[in-house]
């Protein structure tokens, strides 16, 4: 019987002409989306090969010069990136292409493509990941919308309850219809981006990145199970198929379309950042005047400068047997360190506090947790930023101490000009950057995992809880 | 006897009686009190953003020109009592010193793009478009902004006016006015309302004109109220009242275009269900897919400049330079032989003055065709955007209320154009100074250049706002001509 009623379900499905409409559009939108995205993975996977190592070059030919001003010159690096990431580009649009290494200076994300992008796009929709979770949705809501209280409306409810069906039955014959119906769909789509995923990166596609793929494929399952679930009780508990459109086009669009614009908004005025200005400002001002009861610069300078003449047992610094701009750089570059990460601390705390205000606007849908755990997934969010440029800042850290010590060692006194060349350049090792596995993903992305698959809970309770509503 | 007649004639019904009606059904019906409270609680939050990013940058900016003024005036003061033998200089912290004190950052004055009223509607780009740009002898002027928002936020944008308006808009006027006649049709009171002399043009008339209100009228206090709470303190009420006056009608003509689709679609024999699916295809074509896919174009006849070719090139020409620093500091004191440093310099100064200075002066010209050609890319791009703004009335509308707002990249450009100026005239005071190691007086400090100030006036901004605005205003003619034609053909559908 269930059997019977999916199938007469698909029938009507196959007929709806609006239905078609939206699902071509949808098609071709994300067709043309993963396409151009393919494109740009490739081309942009081969410029990035090239910067490296054009950048690489640059760094070892950069000619004589101090150490300290070759530690200014500085690296560039980019992130890696999965081939999933031409499917979800997570906040890839948002974030600098480049990481700039220099002496004293915290690594930072630079030129993201927002800066050149003229104008931006109005919902902020940038990749095929996010056409998908909102017009897949929407094909959900217009598919199921009228699934129970359409028939309710026609009467043809009553006359098949009326011949001792039993609505439990019934129900799930719909769902059944339906949710092979969004198998039928998603399946082609999955395929297709999975090969072009693939294609685009054959030897970048390994175990982890498979491991990533399959945990897409199975979240976009939990979500869009959520919102065939939700819409079939939204179509149960309403008295007519317009209230029942009207309630769910209302979730998606305050879900999908405001819920994300909110959650920044509120993030940005409840919990405020610093301006780069006075972030610059606070981190200067410890640098001059110290902070947790420890002293500022220029006495850690003067007791650097006792220290060290008492352990050389001379005079004045003129006569060290090693370099003191050497040792003064090394620890300016701690102290610095220190003060860096402390600040970066107090920055990735507020982050914290703005990322809590987003989940706070997944009550109203389950798009904004979705988003966020398909760039996860997919490499592409602030936690695989954030992990890539910790592992940045350390090879900075490492390559600007090991041309201080070279100051140290090579000069005599409280001199400081010298002239270095190829031979040390070359010398600093190449950075090697593994990236997090599917494991370390998922685990970073528990709240947004729990608060999808709390939304596919609250929407089955609301369903199974719906069958009991069903009376002509 | 006559006039008793005429009394129980059956006159059209009058446009505001009718308008009244609407008026009670929408405040009797609960969706449609929803409805209004929602949009009004939208445009609450959107204005009171603006408002907060608007204060936030005029706050960043007299904080920039104080500390500013305190620094200098402290340097200078400094000075004074160093000449006269009351203090002794810091290390590296000399104000007599041109390189200590005029040519690093402790001589960088704050350039500073004004943002326009309108900037408290349209959010931008955050901290990454920042209001003031410090600018000195030797500041790259080249570089990224730095930012440290949080990129989700950033992704997201923000909740603010132009947003409400461009993509939400257009779903209240579907949630009010997709069934604006199709309710009687679907009633099967459509013959019994064509059969009374009030045209049923005059009632769609004045239900539209209802909704019309109920969503303009909140829209332009909240964008009123954002605007004036956001000015700076010397502007004036008609500036004021000018530039509010343009994105209120703007956003009118916006309004009006989604509600004349509206209207079309009534006239024609459909159901209220679906009219709302259709005006809802439009919404998602107009909101979501036309912008989607003509980014994409302008992605592909007009790719961003690429930064990484533009920075492996930029480190192309300082290496260069590196290389040529002896030639070039002995062609700079060749041609300015009254410059060269009497004295020694100290290892710190050698460096400074030497090497590093000539260097900057001549990176300006090597990395002129490089910036060029970036600028030339940015322009196309633009260009692009502007050409096919005209797909979509939603695009048309965004991108002439962001050339109102000035917050488009290209208008920003014009901080970093002034700031060159700014860059030249310090160069132009201080120059000698540095060159030759003379030491700065007191009347140096007087004569420092001050830093600029950059208005974008309204003509400006209108005149890059044209086609946008155009592209709304074609847009709800070619409707507002179906309608006619649509009108005409329900009319003949009922006298059928």
């Amino acid at each position: 019987m269930i059997w019977t009623i999916a199938r007469h379900e698909l029938g009507q499905l196959r007929r709806d002409g609006r239905l078609r409409i939206v699902f071509w559009l949808g098609l071709i939108m994300l067709t043309a989306l993963a396409l151009l995205s393919w494109q740009t993975y490739r081309r942009d996977a081969h410029e990035r090969a090239h910067f490296e190592s054009a950048a690489r070059e640059q760094w070892e030919n950069q000619g004589h010069k101090h150490p300290h001003r070759a530690a200014h010159f500085g690296f560039y690096l980019t992130k890696p990136e999965l081939p999933l990431s031409l499917f979800d580009s997570g906040i890839k649009p948002a974030t600098g292409r480049v990481l700039w290494l220099e002496a004293h200076q915290r690594s930072v994300f630079a030129y993201s493509p927002v800066e050149d992008s003229g104008a931006t796009g109005i919902l902020g929709v940038t990749n095929g990941a996010e056409v998908l979770q909102l017009l897949g949705a929407l094909l959900i809501i217009l598919a199921a919308y009228g699934s129970v209280a359409r028939e309710r409306e026609s009467g043809t409810l009553r006359l098949l309850l009326s011949q001792g069906l039993s609505p439990g039955r019934w129900f799930a014959g719909k769902c059944l219809g339906l949710g092979l119906a969004l198998a039928w769909v998603a399946a082609p789509i999955a395929l297709g981006l999975g090969l072009l995923c693939w294609r685009a990166d054959p030897a970048g596609f390994g175990a982890d990145t498979a491991m990533r793929a399959a945990g897409l494929l199975a979240v976009h399952g939990v979500y869009f199970s959520t919102w065939l679930a939700g819409t079939m009780a939204v179509s149960a508990w309403a008295r007519t198929s317009r209230g029942a459109l009207a309630v769910l086009l209302g979730v998606w669009v305050a879900g999908g379309i405001i819920a994300p614009r909110l959650a920044s908004s509120l993030a940005s005025l409840l919990a405020p950042l610093p301006s780069v200005a006075e972030f610059a400002a606070a981190q200067a001002h410890d640098f001059t005047h110290g902070f947790d009861d420890e002293p500022g610069w220029n006495t850690r300078l003067a007791e650097l400068e006792k220290t060290t003449l008492e352990r050389y047992q001379v005079d004045t610094l003129a006569e060290l047997p090693v370099g003191f701009s050497g040792l003064r750089m090394q620890m300016m570059g701690e102290f610095d360190g220190r003060i860096s990460d402390r600040h970066q601390r107090r920055l990735e705390a507020i982050y914290e506090r703005q990322n809590r205000w987003h989940w706070l606007t997944a009550l109203l849908g389950p798009y904004v947790p979705m988003r966020s755990l398909s760039g996860s997934l997919s490499g592409m969010d602030w936690m695989h930023y954030q992990h890539f440029a910790e592992a940045a800042e350390q090879y900075r850290r490492g390559v600007v101490k090991s041309l201080d010590q070279l100051l140290e060692r090579e000069l005599r006194g409280d001199k400081w000009e010298i002239s270095v060349g190829h031979e040390v350049w070359s010398q600093a090792p190449a950075f090697s950057y593994t990236m997090p596995s599917w494991g370390w993903a998922l685990g970073h992305a528990v709240v947004p995992l729990a608060l999808v698959t709390g939304w596919l809970g609250l929407a089955m309770v609301l369903a199974w809880r719906g069958i009991g509503r069903i009376s002509p | 006897m006559a006039g008793d007649r005429e009394d129980f004639a059956v006159r059209p019904a009058g446009f505001l009686s009718l308008a009244r009606w609407e008026v009670r059904r929408l405040t009797a019906e609960r969706m449609g009190v929803m409805l209004i409270v929602l949009w009004s609680g939208l445009l609450a939050i959107a204005a009171y953003q603006g408002w907060d990013a608007a204060h936030t940058q005029h706050s960043q900016i007299a904080k920039a020109r104080s500390t500013d003024a305190e620094n200098w005036s402290k340097k200078r003061t400094l000075l004074i009592e160093i000449n006269a033998g009351l203090r002794e200089p810091e290390p590296f912290a000399d104000p007599r010193s041109p390189t200590q004190s005029v040519m690093g950052r402790g001589g960088e004055g704050p350039v500073v793009l004004t943002p326009t009223p309108l900037a408290a509607l349209s959010g931008g780009s955050g901290d990454l478009a920042p209001p003031v740009l410090p600018t000195g002898m030797i500041t790259k002027l080249i570089g990224p902004a730095q930012s440290i928002e949080n990129p989700a936020n950033r992704l997201a944008g923000p909740l603010d006016l132009a947003f409400v308006v461009s993509a939400l808009l257009p779903l209240f006027v579907l949630a009010l006015s997709f069934d604006v006649l199709a309710r009687e049709r679907d009633a099967d009171i459509w013959p019994l309302l064509a059969s009374q002399p009030t045209p049923a043009g005059r009632i769609m008339a004045a239900r539209l004109a209802v909704h019309f209100v109920v969503l303009w009228l909140p829209l332009v206090v909240a964008a009123g109220g954002a605007t004036a709470a956001s000015a700076a303190a010397d502007a004036s009420f008609a500036a004021l009242a000018t530039e509010v006056g343009l994105w209120s009608i703007l956003a009118a003509l916006y309004l009006i275009f989604w509600q004349l689709l509206a209207a079309v679609l009534n006239f024609q024999q459909r159901s209220a269900a679906s009219n709302a699916i259709l005006l809802a295809g439009a919404w998602l074509a107009s909101v979501l897919l036309i912008p989607s896919l003509v980014g994409a174009v302008v992605q592909t006849v007009a790719p961003p400049p690429d930064r990484r070719d533009f920075l492996l090139e930029v480190r192309q020409v300082e290496t260069e330079l590196f290389e040529r620093a002896d030639e070039l500091r002995e062609a700079y004191y060749a041609a300015h032989p009254e410059q060269r440093p009497a004295a020694e310099l100290s290892e710190y100064d050698a460096y400074y003055v030497g090497n590093l200075y000539p260097r900057i002066l001549a990176a300006d010209d090597a990395l002129a065709p490089t910036l060029n050609r970036l600028n030339k890319e940015r322009t196309a791009q633009d260009k692009w955007w502007r050409r096919l703004s005209w797909l979509s009335p939603t695009l048309a509308f965004r991108l002439s209320t962001e050339q109102l707002a000035g917050v488009t990249p290209s208008q920003r450009s014009m901080l970093v154009e002034r700031a060159k100026t700014f860059q030249r005239e310090m160069r132009a005071a201080y120059g000698f100074h540095v060159a030759s190691m003379t030491p700065l007086t007191a009347e140096d400090y007087d004569r420092r250049p001050s830093p600029p100030t950059i208005e974008l006036p309204l003509s400006t901004r209108l005149r890059r706002a044209f086609p946008g605005l155009i592209g709304v205003v074609t847009a709800s003619l070619i409707l507002g001509l179906w309608l006619g034609k649509a009108r005409r053909h329900a009319r003949e559908g009922v006298s059928s």
